[in-house]
């Protein structure tokens, strides 16, 4: 590899660190482009890539539709692309429960557009439903079953993009909010954050929630983007791991439905709550919108333990008239417009494709280079690896285990601290190795997890961020 | 004793140690702590430490200090420490590994997340380190850390407001007390800026820059395949906020009581 010296003249720009952002990064990053990538806020995934089900879906949308092709034409490249990103990913299947003869009633009519999407599907009786996941309740009558979805930990993803990326030499900014586009004779011709003028032949906007304002700077495309919350609960390990399959509720033409959803880790997520908004930083949880969570939640699977839930949280999607904007914008010829609503992450394998054979349309170089790197390091995890006795001998630090919850060892957390996109915050520790995450919350490690901060980062324990929101003390 | 089943007793603060000391002389028994030194959070140099180390030796426990349990499996036991990572065969667990404050989620305390929500264990580690932890903080619950922590950011000149569920004569650490609160939610949009707590209808706000769990107190849990009751399990760690030192021996000697029991029926 031969790193590109720092400069301020790039091929692309790409607005936004989320998942889509990311991906792309990744993707041109194995071109002769010279790439930066730009994030307003200090770390990857910082909006709807962190909060959401970390579902690979198979099949979302109906056949045909843009949508459907983005998330087709990633769906099988999952546990290839996991292998090289090192992201947790596993193939488990989910079983599509309906509860009532209406909701089965609309079970063949999913299943057709499954078929139509080239997707593996079929409909099974209650009985068959509850063989193949025990933990699915009696009210279920039939289920439609879907054994190519997966699941992912989609912060990971994003961190292992980026950093293929950046390792590949493209430039990955934080904090670096864009303030202003500058444009000449109808086309972007620079990109202005607080810190610098970027001059860039293309501007690629994957600015998510934000994205109608990026397009609005770029004297682009007149659209509206607003948040749509959805409100989670996450559920301890040891019954998230009895959990095999991921269960949805069938989905009604009025309402979308809850999920159960294991995760990567273990733990299972519960929802989520549907509200739109027009407030796009609020994440307030809500009482009675988590309550109706939970009473949906039962009659899928009744044996949810509602006392081992470790953490309530609120996820904003981007919504928009649109629900996937993947295009070269109709005003500005040079701005490419990377959207989508709620499929980021199961669809960005393939939009980071469309998005290269736009720019490639628009008359940008994408020769391969043959040093690109195709892969990142892989950190062998205390919690999940198969042979933990032989880890000691790689790294003395596996030894000393930070978080107890989830069995994070210090060699873990250093290696998070030194990747080409490090962890800035204890956030950034917690995305890049559940350090805090598990069910005490941090309350016994996050004081050690910020000293490794403050001695990896040079700063004072109270200058430690810990999340985008600030620091411990005021 | 060297023969007998082969116990692993985690955790060496006064519950652990007194178990340990207690089933010695009836298996073998080796005791595991995450930090180097016996005590948990009494301290080494606490007399009742003191004694319960002595027993513990005299015992013939064998101690594993600086050593973190991770995994219950098959009645082996995953361990991380200064010798390395080994799987250790054990018959019995007893898990005794202490507490912590309740989290937000386990309180039904919603509302945004914000930054200076902070676990009293935290709180003190960090306020240790001089980390100014805020000047107008409120304590949720009355505890031992609600104390530690109350004496440190006092130290540091905060003002401290301490909020309560239950009844009665508010303790004499904090500037002002809310007792028979119940906290509800939480308001601010980067760091907290208040909570608002409940009694029956009412409804009252209370500002603050930092907001300290020290309530509630849970049982740690951290061994993955032990940490609901199972069979081969047995927890030793305490069950109210307070617990004096004999409530506490008390308890751990029933314990180890009902394990030599079952291990000589045997």
């Amino acid at each position: 590899m031969t790193p590109r010296p720092a400069d301020q003249r790039f091929d692309v720009v790409v607005v936004g660190a989320g998942v889509i952002g990311t991906a792309i990064a990744a993707r041109l990053s194995s071109t002769s482009a010279r790439v930066c990538l730009l994030e307003a806020t200090d770390d990857v995934a910082e909006g709807a890539s962190k909060g959401n089900a970390g579902i690979t879906s198979s099949y979302y949308a109906a056949p045909g539709t843009l949508e459907s092709d983005v998330i087709a034409t990633s769906y099988r490249r999952w546990d290839d692309v996991c292998r090289r990103l090192d992201v947790p990913f596993r193939r488990i299947g989910a079983v599509m429960a309906a509860l009532t003869s209406d909701e089965a009633d609309g079970l063949p009519g999913e299943l057709a557009n499954a078929k139509a999407c080239g997707v593996a599907a079929s409909i099974v009786s209650g009985d068959q439903a509850r063989r193949l996941e025990p933990l699915i309740g009696p009210d279920c009558i039939q289920g439609l079953v879907l054994p190519d979805e997966g699941i992912i930990d989609p912060m990971r993803l994003c961190v292992g993009f980026a950093e293929l990326a950046a390792r590949n030499g493209v430039q990955v900014r934080f904090d670096s909010p864009v303030i202003d586009i500058e444009s000449q004779d109808g086309r972007v011709v620079a990109v202005i954050t607080p810190q610098a003028r970027i001059e860039t032949s293309f501007v690629v906007n994957a600015a998510g929630l934000f994205a109608d304002q990026i397009s609005e700077l770029a004297g682009g495309t007149n659209f509206k983007m607003w948040p749509r919350k959805g409100e989670y609960w996450l559920i301890d390990r040891d019954w998230g791991r009895t959990l095999r399959h991921i269960v949805f509720a069938a989905p009604l033409p009025d309402s979308k439905g809850i999920h159960v959803v294991p995760t990567t880790n273990g733990t299972a997520l519960l929802g989520p709550s549907v509200t739109d908004s027009d407030r796009r930083y609020d994440k307030t949880t809500d009482a009675e919108m988590l309550a109706h969570v939970t009473e949906k939640t039962k009659r899928l699977v009744p044996s949810v333990p509602m006392d081992r839930a470790i953490k309530a949280f609120a996820a904003i999607r981007p919504a928009s008239e649109k629900k996937v904007r993947i295009e070269v914008d109709e005003v500005v010829p040079n701005l490419v417009h990377a959207i989508n609503r709620s499929t980021g992450v199961s669809s960005s394998l393939g939009i980071a494709d469309r998005v290269a054979e736009l720019l490639a349309g628009a008359g940008l170089d994408l020769t391969v280079r043959t040093d690109a790197l195709d892969h990142i390091p892989t950190v062998r995890r205390l919690l999940l690896d198969p042979e933990p006795e032989t880890l000691a001998a790689l790294d003395p630090r596996y030894t000393q285990v930070v978080c107890a919850c989830e069995d994070v060892s210090a060699a873990e957390i250093q290696a998070a601290l030194e990747m080409a996109v490090p962890a800035r915050s204890i956030d950034g520790v917690r995305k890049r190795t559940r350090a805090t995450a598990g069910r005490c919350q941090g309350s016994v490690c996050m004081a050690g997890v910020t000293f490794m901060c403050s001695l990896a980062q040079n700063r004072a324990p109270g200058d430690v961020v810990v999340t985008a929101a600030g620091t411990a003390g005021a | 004793m060297n023969g007998g089943p082969k116990v692993v007793v985690v955790g060496a603060g006064l519950a652990g140690l007194t178990v340990a000391g207690a089933l010695g002389p009836s298996a073998s028994v080796t005791l595991i702590d995450r930090l180097p030194a016996a005590g948990g959070v009494l301290g080494y140099d606490h007399p009742a430490v003191i004694s319960e180390v002595a027993r513990v030796r005299a015992a013939g426990v064998r101690s594993l200090l600086g050593t973190t349990a991770l995994r219950w499996v098959d009645s082996r036991l995953l361990v991380a420490g200064p010798g390395g990572i080994e799987w250790l065969a054990v018959d019995r667990l007893v898990f005794a590994g202490g507490a912590r404050p309740a989290v937000p989620s386990e309180l039904r305390l919603f509302g945004p997340r914000v930054a200076g929500v902070i676990a009293a264990t935290v709180a003190v580690h960090l306020a240790e380190a001089e980390v100014a932890m805020g000047r107008d903080v409120c304590l949720l619950g009355v505890s031992d850390w609600a104390e530690r922590a109350a004496r440190i950011l006092r130290h540091q000149g905060a003002r401290l407001t301490g909020v309560s569920t239950e009844e009665g004569r508010p303790p004499v650490y904090g500037d002002q007390w809310w007792m028979g609160w119940q906290p509800v939610a939480l308001e601010g949009t980067r760091r907290v800026t208040a909570v608002i707590v409940a009694r029956g209808e009412s409804r009252q706000r209370i500002t603050c820059d930092t907001l300290v769990l020290a309530g509630d107190s849970r049982p740690l849990r951290n061994v993955d395949g032990a940490i609901a009751e199972g069979p081969g399990v047995d927890f030793a760690q305490r069950t109210a906020d307070r617990q004096s030192i004999e409530e506490v021996r008390r308890h751990s000697l029933e314990i180890a009581g009902r394990i030599r029991d079952q291990i000589a029926a045997r």
